[in-house]
């Protein structure tokens, strides 16, 4: 299956094709073709992954040509290694799941929005698929531009409502400003290294062929890129306002897969990280920072999906931190059980919102009673991310933690540590709120959603509880040796203290918020006064602080450019055109429309032919 | 003598000759209701000719057929047989469409038709200055019938100018060839070749090259000897348009190719400073007078004077790289002009002018025609990622890295220039208000060949290796 691994980003394209061209009309054959499509692309992918585990090569690499111009030769190709394998079976498995699942929660949509619905998933889950494959950076340059592409259209979804239109817009913009760093490391890494293929690069740098400033500084332009992506702190502020999107869209592109592209993006370029001094540190920090941050801002937000949103925002900061104090695979690790429980917990707001019509927690109360099934997994997601054992989130986390303890930068740790406390309380007050107490909004009839919804959250529920087993020591950690190949990148095992620090603090959230949420024993209106809460309600001001010091300003800048754009250079280009058209007259004069002047005109241009050979003789 | 590499050849006249006589036949039969399809079989037999005729030169063998190099068969025409029979398919599948109202005589046309793409074969494949004469005479010929063949007023101005106009050329060219053949004796291009290398040249050497230069410049339609194009191309039936911008500007560069680097590559000092001059003025004159033209047909024809300018580049290049690059060029150009010219002979068919005035509002009548103009215009104007950027990208590469930075800078400059026309058809299609607003609708064969004609420009540009590598492959090593 490895040599015939390009079918399976070829299949959602393909289904892409058709839904735009030929089937806008027919719901069901759209949707049910690009489901069914995108499960053969999820069995294919699960066939590279068992070939690529049963041994043989560390790698394969295919590529083609794609142009040529003197000595310089671009390709586009593909390169198959553990990392790729899991990303591809993650994605694959994700966009099933949410494809299905999607079927019933856009059930209401007309047949065109529907379809344009399914041929958006399906051209980003071919970016995605391509992004994860791609051997060179062009090639995850294009891909990754793409998958903005559909983030945007899928976030404007439903562009008729203005916020969803401003928040499509908002990511793309914040998205691509960050990608213009991107952009300028991968010319650098053109002109330095004169070659955009991985493996190649990673030869070089073994070779030491590159000096370690150059490198530095190339990692971190990269590193911007991932940092847009991955919506880390300062660009952060696009990812909450995603959440205007439909919530499968959430669960895919903004919790489980587009927004880990860019950790995939450190990942795969890691050699260039680790061989530039300081670019991991700078990583490890950004990750620490945003996991506590973004955590921070989740205690106190009132939408379901803007929570789970900075939740989001704080589990890459995990995953970012591991990668900076040398946590490969436990990165990996996080992003895989992260994918699966996160994308559980969005389809299962989304089942809430579904059934509420609000996304206001507050508005729900005692759904455990209505809707038992999504009360449940949510509950399991819930646990999972929280840290609980045995589910999935305890054992990366777990990873993720102790590679920061063990390489000893402490501060890291410790901020991690009290994220995940401030990660269990947050959780848990959803559940409270949503599910525990009594009913609040009585002119709302909440019921189960139907099974193409429960369906998918019940198999994202069973792998959120049971993913982590495949690092856990009875499995003699498979998954460390299956991606780092036995080379650990300082991952020690420092004793049972790490597990007992995450452990408590993992209980100690929930009983916060059961104490907080669950029995009230704290007056929140009391709470709700303090400059604390004001400052994480208002998310520390950091849209207000944008739009003060960015936005105005720039819009001002704008302003005074347009008028400069009108009077000088639209008075050059006007200038430029008017002669060029005036040039335009005079020569049409030659063209009299007599034969003579024609011929006459023809041999003074030999005469003038042969006057320069003398000349030139 | 070896007549199988005349196979392809054959075939076409054969077809020509079958469709004179079923024409024959059919003009015997009942009455006028039949004929509309039965005047289709016409164009589906000449179509399928040229079919038959692009396996068999993917089966003819290279050599020389009579022994001599009246007829070379090498990979170099090779590449270009394919492109004409492309192009004559094209042309024969908007014709079909474009006469069905216009006249009842189709034998006769497309009988000349079928002739004219056998001389333009014939053309590529000479390599002798008697056979490539004849040929090119059998080409301008048949296009003289070809322009003046709906009898309209403008068909039989622009068809007695270009008569009038080509026979002039064609009498410069035969007096080139014949100092030539003085000078050095032999009529074959190679022997020419061979004996100005050794470097014993006589003082009317020049006058024989300007003189061949000026008969080719009339083919190609480079500046000062472009004159009969505006009048031909806008007097011209639209397909017909399509096919003297295509294969006969891309069989004329063909022969200028094979005659100036086989023949007369060991002087290239002599007339390179001759040929940037005209590539110059060509470019310029050819796009500035673009500007200024209300008639869609005149303007492409002043655009495709200008192509002639960029494609000059590639000559004065003149190393392997840049004639590949001249040669892609082509292909390229070739594709995106028959697109256009199909889009404008399916719309004159309805609103029965040619002025861009008659354009406007376009898009509501037919949004799938106005797509294909734009993407072939897009083309042509060399915006990424269609075909026609990769075509310029390759000539303006190869002459920055041939030294020639100017002329790639003055390329750029007057392709930036015809972005601006190419976007005033496009403005009053997109932009304008419609005086009529009902839907334009034309056959599905139609429609599938436009589309395969877009998927074609995407791909070439996209993944023009393949392309590019088929170009430089069919150079030939003369040098």
């Amino acid at each position: 299956m490895i040599n015939n691994a390009w079918l399976i980003p070829a299949i959602p394209f393909i289904v892409f094709l058709i839904i735009t061209f030929f089937s806008k009309r027919f719901r069901n054959f759209s949707s049910c073709l690009s489901i069914g499509g995108m499960f053969v692309s999820f069995l294919a992918s699960c066939m590279v992954l068992r070939e690529l585990a049963a041994g043989g090569q560390k790698h394969y690499e295919f590529s083609l040509p794609w142009f040529r111009s003197g000595e310089f030769q671009m390709e586009v190709g593909m390169l198959i290694d553990p990392l790729s394998s899991i990303m591809l079976l993650v994605v694959t498995l994700v966009s099933t799941m949410v494809q299905l699942y999607s079927r019933g929660y856009l059930s209401t949509e007309k047949s065109i929005d529907f379809s344009r619905y399914y041929s958006f998933i399906s051209l980003f889950t071919f970016s995605m698929l391509g992004l994860v494959l791609a051997n060179n950076f062009v090639t995850i340059f294009c891909c990754w531009e793409l998958v903005g592409l559909c983030s945007y259209l899928l976030i404007g979804f439903w562009h008729h409502k203005p916020s969803a239109a401003a928040a499509a817009k908002k990511a793309f913009i914040i998205t691509r400003l960050a990608d213009a760093g991107f952009l300028i490391g991968i010319l650098c890494v053109g002109l330095y290294a004169g070659t955009f293929n991985f493996l190649s690069i990673e030869g070089l740098i073994h070779d030491g062929q590159i000096s370690p400033q150059i490198l530095t500084i190339m990692a971190i332009l990269i590193f911007l890129g991932a940092m847009g992506k991955s919506a880390q702190f300062p660009f952060h502020t696009w990812l909450p306002d995603a959440m205007e999107g439909p919530s499968p869209v959430s669960a895919l592109i903004h919790a489980a897969t587009m927004v880990a592209a860019g950790v995939y993006l450190v990942a795969r370029t890691y050699t260039m990280f680790d061989a530039g001094p300081n670019a991991l540190l700078v990583v490890g920090y950004i990750g620490g920072f945003t996991a506590l941050f973004a955590a921070s801002i989740g205690l106190c937000q009132n939408d379901i999906k803007r929570i789970l949103a900075y939740s989001t925002l704080s589990q890459l900061g995990y995953m970012m931190l591991a990668l900076g104090v040398g946590g490969f695979s436990a990165c990996m690790f996080h992003l895989t059980t992260h994918a699966f429980f996160k994308a559980l917990l969005f389809l299962a707001a989304g089942s809430v919102i579904h059934a509420m019509h609000s996304n206001e927690i507050w508005d729900a109360g005692g759904l455990r009673k209505k809707m038992p099934i999504t009360a449940i997994v949510f509950i399991i997601g819930s646990l999972a991310i929280a840290g609980v054992p045995p589910f999935a989130g305890f054992w990366s986390k777990e990873e993720v933690l102790m590679a920061a303890y063990s390489s000893g930068h402490m501060p890291l740790f410790i901020m991690g540590e009290i994220g995940a406390l401030m990660t269990a309380f947050y959780m848990f007050r959803i559940c409270f709120v949503v599910f525990g107490g009594e009913t609040r909004k009585h002119d709302a009839h909440p019921h189960e959603s139907p099974w193409v919804m429960t369906v998918p959250m019940c198999i994202l529920a069973f792998l959120a509880i049971t993913a982590g087993f495949i690092d856990s020591p009875w499995l003699n950690h498979w998954f460390r040796n299956f991606v780092s190949f036995g080379s650990h990148h300082g991952e020690g095992h420092e004793g049972h203290l790490v597990t007992i620090i995450s452990l408590s603090a993992a209980g100690l959230g929930i009983l916060g918020a059961w104490l907080v949420y669950g029995i009230k024993v704290v007056n929140l209106d009391f709470v709700k006064k303090t400059f604390i809460y004001k400052l994480l309600f208002g998310k520390y001001f950091f849209d207000e602080i944008y739009d003060t010091i960015i936005v105005k300003p720039f819009v001002e800048l704008t302003k005074g450019s347009v008028r400069f754009d009108q009077v000088v250079i639209d008075g050059l280009v006007n200038g430029v055109a008017n002669v060029t058209a005036g040039c335009g007259m005079l020569v049409r004069r030659i063209q009299t429309g007599l034969v003579q002047s024609y011929v006459l005109t023809m041999v003074v241009g030999i005469i003038i032919l042969l006057v320069i050979w003398m000349w030139g003789a | 003598m070896n007549y199988t590499l005349l196979t392809p050849e054959i075939i076409v006249c054969c077809t020509a000759l079958l469709v004179l006589v079923v024409d024959l036949f059919m003009a015997q039969g009942e009455g006028a209701k039949s004929t509309k399809s039965t005047k289709k079989l016409l164009g589906w037999i000449a179509i399928a000719g040229l079919v038959a005729g692009m396996f068999a030169v993917y089966n003819t063998p290279e050599g020389l057929a009579f022994g001599n190099r009246s007829f070379v068969n090498d990979t170099f025409a090779m590449y270009f047989k394919y492109l004409f029979l492309g192009i004559g398919i094209l042309v024969i599948v908007s014709s079909m469409d474009y006469l069905a109202e216009r006249t009842t005589h189709h034998g006769e046309y497309y009988f000349v038709l079928l002739l004219v793409i056998m001389g333009t074969m014939f053309m590529v494949s000479a390599g002798e200055l008697i056979s490539l004469y004849v040929s090119l005479e059998m080409l301008s010929v048949g296009s003289y019938v070809l322009v003046a063949y709906l009898r309209t007023r403008q068909g039989i101005e622009g068809g007695i100018k270009y008569l009038l106009f080509g026979a002039f050329c064609s009498a410069v060219l035969l007096y080139g060839i014949g100092i030539i053949y003085g000078l050095t004796g032999t009529t074959e291009i190679k022997g020419i070749g061979e004996f100005l290398n050794q470097g014993d040249k006589g003082c009317a050497l020049p006058l024989g090259l300007a003189f061949i230069l000026a008969g080719f410049g009339f083919k190609i339609a480079c500046i000062p000897f472009h004159f009969w194009v505006p009048e031909a191309y806008e007097g011209a039936p639209t397909p017909i348009t399509a096919f003297l911008a295509s294969a006969s500007k891309v069989a004329s560069f063909a022969v200028f190719i094979r005659v100036f680097m086989e023949g007369f590559i060991g002087i290239r000092q002599e007339w390179t400073m001759a040929l940037i001059i005209l590539c110059i003025l060509t470019m310029a004159i050819g796009n500035l007078s673009a500007i200024p033209q209300t008639n869609i047909k005149r303007l492409l024809a002043y655009s495709s004077i200008g192509h002639a300018g960029y494609l000059l580049i590639g000559l004065v290049i003149g190393t392997v790289n840049g004639l590949s690059a001249v040669m892609f060029y082509l292909l390229v150009y070739a594709l995106a002009i028959l697109g256009i010219f199909m889009v404008i002979a399916i719309i004159s068919k309805r609103i029965d002018t040619d002025e861009i005035e008659g354009y406007e509002g376009m898009y509501k009548r037919s949004p799938f025609l106005c797509l294909c103009m734009l993407i072939c215009l897009a083309s042509l104007a060399g915006l990424p990622p269609l075909a026609g950027f990769m075509g310029k990208f390759y000539l303006f590469a190869y002459a920055v890295h041939a030294g020639y930075i100017y002329l790639a800078v003055i390329g750029f400059i007057f392709s930036t220039i015809s972005v601006y026309y190419y976007f005033r058809i496009l403005k009053s299609m997109y932009f304008m208000e419609a005086k009529d607003e009902s839907i334009i609708s034309f056959s599905p064969l139609l429609k599938v060949v436009l589309i395969l004609i877009m998927l074609g420009l995407f791909l070439i540009g996209i993944l023009p290796q393949s392309f590019i590598s088929s170009a430089i492959e069919s150079v030939p090593k003369w040098y």
